[in-house]
């Protein structure tokens, strides 16, 4: 009797459970495996890289966009703009009805209008904007551009219209607005955060006019995005979309095999066959503008002489790199610009790999026996280089070939920039992505002499006022054809002075789970889930 | 019996100063040299630690309590998910093995139990990721919980906080949470498990030859009544406490599992904080781990005590 009863009511609760667990349709939803991240949820105080132009894609909008078939640009927020005949004058037109995201910690009262891109940019060019210092104070994309000595003014023309005047015409003003760093933020939701001092709030609890919101962040653990209903191109198909921060690219290979990720960017280049194979998982792969690089300290004995400079460059077997570190998911890099960009220069031959003549050359300096050097090597392999050590080891035995002894110096992440800045390396191992597509990105911060005094990128510490003149001359011109000519210039420069040797122009690669539809991959190589939708 | 507790919590009282004065070393040579007296820096210290004070994390600015409130119910619900998978898995082979004593199902029981004590935890999770969750995709491989499901932290157990969510997915995020739980729980559970095979079985040979045993079963019961009422009930008591000892070692093997299975507890935590040299979080992580098994040992020693007669000369101090 006794087990008849329990026997009964175990089917009972069993019939239960079950029916109610058949009820609720699942959450949709997509998880976006990636690198590590622990910086602010603000892109226009965080340093520019392949996780920040995704989280901007899905919480922001910028005034302009690029398309990603086109590339060329198309308004986001302005829906038409003009520039003025001298080039000095941009207006802008914004659209209307775009609505904020209405989050736990703040419900807009008013559409977006021109007062919110009025507060965006002050508080990037105007130090004495109630907001210029939170979070420090450092813009790193737009102090890299020099954004601030390039702003005369901004103006308010109407509640829907804006103008920005500019000091000198720049051809890259455009191509800078359209950047994932350019975001648009609330100025009510700031004016909100003064009334409750609590200023700071507004980079860690954003509010933006993108098709997800925040829902919950943990820094190198996760980001949680919730759905914004009200975005103005529409409600986004997925409800939840997730940035599952996995820093090591096996694991995010393997979350991927068993679903608990959709998408993962970047796989290690080892993998790549074995996730072509399987029928479970695609691929998506794009040349993207990255650059990795050996920058040689031009102020350090013996690499302020030509001769050496161009030894190495001819010493270093880059084909080999290549099959070696990327397994053919990269080109070889032969200028500095890759070949996606629209000034490369395809007719510009690289330094051949020649130990013979780098010998001589190391003869002729004045170092027949060779001499020895260091190398610095970045702790972290980002996607544009997976493996910076071994990278290094095949550039030392290659060296070693022309009898430079290099001994490898590997960086603690800690140490990396503050010693960087010091400039009290022989080389280093570095690698660039371009934030926007013109190729004054690449330049300007890398080799320019103004890149050289503020110690930010410019590892090579290389100023040649040549160079620097090509560079103002090209983004003062609004002719497309003198700026290609110019650019062509500058990289010739570049290859006979050896500032750096390029090595690779690495793929951006994602694979994914084939049931994610409409995947969205930016030519800046993040990720746009705001038409994404899954199907079985 | 007042006495016996003033005496435990005395024991306690010294263990954790103890404790604390091991933390204070870790403090002083690492995380805030000081230049003032060592005496007054470690009452300082005392006094910081009372408020619930461990520092700020050099890696994520927060406060290293507030992480530690995090990260510690996951490891506690990871351990004792394990325990009580290894008490089932456990008694049951331990009294098949007892019962067959010498035959076949004893011996493989037995050499089972071998092979499980003497393979390495991490090796065994990477198979079983390997196996099951890659290959065969029956479960996730890592965390604790999809990170689809935003769930709101009330007890900080995410099993239970799933179950007592309003979301229109709480079954669904509670069978996730479920998945999610089961391989890091059978790995760490094997160790312990086959802890237990052996005490029980040992236990359950001693009581068979008892005369009460033998008496029941010419009372004519059937053989799992005489198992239940009278077997188990008196192998058992004598293991509980040697069970508790079981806990320290479970801690140290979780922090190995939480690796390899990426769960978000404080041993996966702590391995992130030494490798990011944050040593206030070593330091926070270290003491209250300490503190969570001296307390855990205390309770289970002196409820063993209570609840088992046999045990009772420990009241009174004496020795066997």
């Amino acid at each position: 009797m006794n087990r008849m009863r329990t026997l009964l009511l175990l089917s009972l609760l069993g019939a239960l459970t079950a029916c109610k667990w058949r009820d609720n349709p699942p959450l949709e939803g997509a998880i976006y495996c990636v690198e590590g991240y622990n910086q602010s949820l603000n892109p226009q105080v965080s340093t520019p890289g392949l996780v920040v132009s995704s989280i901007s894609a899905q919480l922001y909008n910028r005034l302009l966009r690029l398309n990603p078939v086109t590339l060329r640009l198309e308004g986001d927020l302005a829906d038409r703009w003009q520039v003025s005949r001298d080039g000095l004058t941009y207006r802008f037109h914004l659209r209307q009805n775009v609505p904020f995201q209405t989050t736990p910690w703040f419900a807009p009262s008013r559409m977006l209008n021109a007062d919110d891109v009025l507060f965006s940019f002050e508080r990037i060019i105007n130090p004495k904007h109630p907001f210029h210092g939170v979070s420090g104070g450092r813009y790193p994309f737009f102090d890299a551009q020099e954004m601030g000595k390039l702003i005369r003014r901004i103006n308010r023309l109407s509640a829907q219209e804006v103008s920005f005047e500019l000091w000198q015409p720049d051809a890259g003003f455009l191509a800078s607005l359209a950047s994932d760093y350019a975001v648009i933020l609330s100025a009510e939701y700031g004016d909100r955060l003064i009334a409750q001092r609590a200023r700071s709030q507004m980079d860690t609890l954003p509010v933006g006019s993108g098709p997800f919101a925040l829902l919950a962040y943990q820094p190198d653990e996760y980001l949680k995005l919730v759905r914004h209903p009200g975005y103005w191109e529409g409600q986004p198909p997925l409800e939840r979309v997730v940035f599952d921060f996995s820093p090591s690219a096996a694991r995010r290979v393997a979350k991927l095999l068993t679903g608990e990720c959709q998408v993962a960017a970047f796989p290690a280049a080892s993998q790549i066959d074995f996730i072509a194979q399987k029928t479970q998982l695609k691929l998506d792969i794009q040349t993207n503008l990255n650059t990795s690089f050996l920058a040689i300290n031009t102020d350090k004995a013996p690499f302020n002489q030509l001769k050496v400079r161009q030894a190495l460059a001819m010493a270093i077997n880059r084909r080999k790199l290549l099959d070696a570190i990327f397994y053919d998911s990269a080109d070889e890099a032969d200028s500095l610009l890759p070949p996606s960009s629209w000034a490369h220069n395809p007719n510009l031959a690289p330094y051949p790999f020649d130990p013979l003549q780098a010998k001589r050359l190391l003869a002729e300096a004045g170092y027949p026996d060779g001499f020895s050097m260091t190398l610095w090597v970045p702790p972290i392999s980002r996607a544009y280089n997976p493996d910076p050590l071994k990278t290094a080891q095949l550039i030392q035995s290659d060296l070693k070939d022309v009898g430079i002894q290099l001994r490898i110096v590997q960086l603690k992440p800690y140490q990396m920039q503050q010693r960087l800045a010091r400039r009290q390396q022989d080389a280093v191992l570095q690698s660039w992505v371009a934030n926007t597509m013109d190729p004054d990105n690449f330049y300007r911060p890398l080799l320019s002499c103004q890149a050289k005094q503020s110690n930010a990128n410019n590892f090579s510490s290389w100023c040649n006022p040549h160079f620097d003149l090509l560079l103002d001359k090209a983004i003062a011109s609004n002719k497309l054809a003198d700026r290609i000519a110019d650019y062509h210039l500058a990289e010739t420069l570049i290859k006979q002075e050896v500032p750096l040797i390029p090595l690779a122009h690495a793929l951006t690669i994602h694979a994914f789970r084939p049931q994610l539809r409409q995947l969205q991959v930016d030519p800046m190589g993040g990720v746009a889930f705001k038409q994404a939708y899954l199907k079985d | 019996m007042l006495n016996y507790i003033m005496r435990r919590l005395n024991l306690l009282l010294f263990t954790l100063l103890m404790l604390s004065l091991l933390a204070y070393c870790i403090d002083v040579t690492l995380v805030n040299p000081r230049a003032d007296g060592l005496v007054g820096g470690y009452f300082r210290f005392l006094a910081r630690l009372l408020e619930g004070d461990l520092g700020f994390s050099s890696s994520s600015n927060q406060p290293v309590a507030e992480l530690i409130r995090l990260h510690l119910p996951a490891t506690v619900e990871l351990c004792l998910a394990a325990l009580l998978l290894a008490m089932l898995m456990g008694i049951t082979l331990g009294t098949l093995a007892a019962l067959n004593q010498g035959r076949w199902v004893d011996r493989i029981i037995l050499g089972l139990s071998l092979l499980g004590y003497s393979m390495p935890a991490y090796w065994l999770g990477m198979l079983l990721i390997m196996t099951l969750s890659m290959d065969l995709g029956w479960l996730p491989s890592s965390g604790q919980l999809s990170l689809l499901y935003e769930v709101k932290p009330v007890t900080g157990f995410t099993l239970m906080d799933t179950w007592l969510s309003h979301s229109p997915y709480r079954e669904a995020a509670f069978r996730d949470a479920l998945a999610h739980l089961l391989l890091p729980a059978v790995v760490l559970a094997i160790v312990p498990t086959t802890e237990v095979i052996r005490l029980v079985r040992g236990a359950m040979i001693n009581v068979l030859k008892q005369n009460y045993i033998k008496a029941a079963f010419s009372r004519g019961l059937s053989a799992p009544r005489v198992m239940f009422k009278h077997g188990l009930r008196n192998a058992l008591p004598p293991i509980v406490p040697m069970l508790s000892l079981q806990f320290g070692s479970l801690v140290t093997a979780a922090v190995i599992t939480e690796v390899v299975f990426s769960w978000p507890g404080m041993g996966r935590w702590l391995v992130n904080s030494i490798q990011a040299r944050d040593y206030a979080a070593i330091e926070g992580g270290v003491l209250v781990i300490a503190c969570f098994l001296v307390v855990v040992n205390l309770l289970s020693e002196s409820l063993t005590t209570l609840l088992y007669p046999a045990k009772r000369k420990d009241l009174y101090g004496q020795e066997d």
